[in-house]
């Protein structure tokens, strides 16, 4: 684990965050012994909540999702990169 | 001298060794040993193991770094009171030992919370749905 400097860092973005078998299985990958670490930003998340609620979760559920997932993912968001993931696509 | 009590003397007295591929053989001090066999077991459950000094410390940027987090979000850590540091000078300094029990703490929390979002995504029946076709990347 204390590999300073050799952690790789990856950013999650929602097309791998909504379906939760993938957000499951990386956010697994991260714990210890952790592959990665990941990260998302405050973008991200909200893009999420309205991906999960066109996948047929309510508000409600959606935000249960999103609250455990910052519960249990990167404890501080990334800075936004919405300009750079816009071109990720 | 009874039997059993000549066996505990033996025993008592015995060393585990070290065995090289070339054969060589040395005897390894009883608290070694007992490390060794801890250290094993620990690496055979697939947990990680760091070795460090018990009183090693580390700079702000170090233990963010180990943390996989930013040095800000480091330092609000511990003014938040959530990892013990002292001052060298007018220097922030954490010992190892704080920063890895803060980390199996956050570890063990964040297992928890997956664990329960898992159960409660497949009991509403959520775990399966997928993506919407287009117009997601």
């Amino acid at each position: 684990m204390l590999a300073p400097g050799e952690r790789l860092v990856a950013m999650l973005d929602t097309c791998v965050l909504a379906p939760m078998p993938l957000c499951d299985t990386l956010l697994r990958l991260a714990e210890e012994p952790a592959l990665y670490t990941p990260k998302w930003s405050a973008d991200i998340l909200r893009e999420l909540r309205s991906t999960l609620q066109r996948m047929g979760y309510t508000p409600a559920l959606a935000d249960r999702r999103i609250a455990a997932m910052t519960g249990c993912g990167p404890q501080e968001l990334h800075p936004s990169l919405q300009g750079e993931a816009g071109n990720l696509s | 001298m009874p039997l059993t009590q000549e066996l505990y003397n033996q025993i008592q007295q015995s060393h585990a060794k070290l065995v090289s591929p070339d054969g060589n053989t040395q005897d390894l001090p009883a608290s070694l040993d007992d490390f060794l066999v801890k250290l094993t077991a620990g690496l055979k459950k697939g947990q990680s193991v760091a070795i460090v000094q018990n009183d090693a410390q580390v700079t702000t940027v170090e233990a963010a770094r180990m943390l996989g987090v930013s040095r800000q979000f480091l330092i609000k850590l511990i003014d938040g009171g959530e990892i013990p540091h002292y001052m060298v000078g007018t220097h922030r300094r954490i010992y190892v030992r704080d920063l890895l029990a803060y980390k199996s703490k956050r570890d063990t929390h964040r297992r928890r919370v997956l664990d329960e979002l898992t159960r409660a995504e497949a009991a509403g029946e959520l775990y399966d749905l997928e993506l919407p076709d287009a117009g997601t990347r």
